[in-house]
């Protein structure tokens, strides 16, 4: 069949507005309001009653014995919990999470500072082969050490002994421009033996 | 996750051979029952969390990302810090330690030997070997 210039327009023509209705459609999910929370759902100011204690830990999906705020002294939080500080990388690596990477699963609260605590970053709850005092002692040890050797090299220097060179010929007498009649009789001998 | 029967039935059941013969509630003797009650409790939570975003994984007709509100709340925390923030002796101390003395000292040292420089320029010395800062 043979298709004309404007069937085939028309044809591109509807195409194209099938995909812009289907691009719409699939966007009108970020408008949905399902998706924002309410001002009771996110974060507020430290607790004071026992309601708004229990309130905070069913907000976060905690126990209300579990749930412990960070205290109100201004630098806290407000009412979001204070957990065990623990890394991404503490955790089990064999438990199918819901995100793998971050060792977390969907709704649970995470650390304030977990930003912190990632896999590639500071891990506050492992444990080292080595006692940190034992680190410690060794980092101080030979810091120090360096230091002290250092600031008592400065202050008594000792250098290996040099003499002035010697040169043949009466020290080089005619090369360095003397007078060949008034050379010394007695060639300068810059040795000696030993007088065994 | 809660436990199907209450834990003093489960011997029964497991005597009569209805049950199953070790309770997986009783695994760890060490554990008092209030504990494992308690860990109960919060997997359940878990478990309905887990349901929830089951579902709107496995929903055929939804369309787009779904967000976790666990870390909008965390975002919301993170960027909203000056809410709760209260003038204090302990927040008056951090800001003065941590804001404005290192940049005074940073500053009196700079202009300082700078200072002292000009005046050996004056003096006709030179420049002052021993500064490290302004070179």
């Amino acid at each position: 069949m043979v298709l004309l210039l404007k069937d085939k327009m028309a044809a591109v023509g509807r195409l194209g507005s099938a995909a812009i209705r289907s691009f719409l459609w699939r966007r009108t999910a970020l408008l949905s309001s399902v998706r924002c929370l309410s001002k009771d759902e996110m974060p507020g100011p430290y607790p004071r009653t026992p309601e708004e204690w229990a309130a905070a830990a069913k907000k976060y999906g905690m126990r209300v014995e579990d749930y412990q705020p960070y205290p109100d002294d201004g630098t806290g939080y407000g009412d979001y919990p204070m957990l065990p500080e623990e890394g991404a990388e503490s955790q089990d690596p064999w438990v199918d999470w819901d995100d793998n990477w971050h060792r977390r699963n969907y709704g649970d609260v995470p650390h304030v500072h977990s930003d912190a605590y990632t896999r590639q970053r500071v891990n506050p709850s492992q444990k080292y082969v080595v006692p940190w005092k034992k680190m410690i002692a060794a980092l101080v040890g030979f810091l120090g050490f360096n230091g002290i050797m250092l600031y008592f090299g400065e202050m008594y220097k000792h250098m290996v002994p040099v003499a002035p060179k010697q040169y043949p010929f009466n020290n080089l007498y005619l090369e360095k421009g003397g007078d060949p009649d008034k050379a010394p009789e007695e060639e300068i001998k810059n040795y000696e033996f030993p007088k065994s | 996750m809660m436990p199907r029967a209450p834990l003093e039935r489960s011997d029964k059941m497991a005597a009569s051979g209805k049950g199953p013969a070790m309770d997986p509630w009783r695994i760890f003797p060490e554990v008092s029952p209030e504990e494992m009650r308690a860990a109960a409790e919060r997997q359940a939570i878990k478990g309905k969390l887990r349901a929830a975003m089951q579902q709107k994984l496995r929903d055929p007709y939804a369309v787009g990302n779904f967000e976790d509100p666990a870390l909008q709340r965390w975002y919301y925390v993170r960027n909203h810090q000056f809410d709760n923030f209260k003038q204090t002796p302990k927040t008056s101390f951090l800001g003065l330690a941590f804001g404005v003395l290192p940049l005074a000292v940073i500053a009196w040292v700079f202009y300082t030997d700078r200072r002292k420089m000009k005046e050996d320029w004056k003096k006709g010395i030179g420049r002052n070997k021993a500064s490290m800062i302004n070179f």
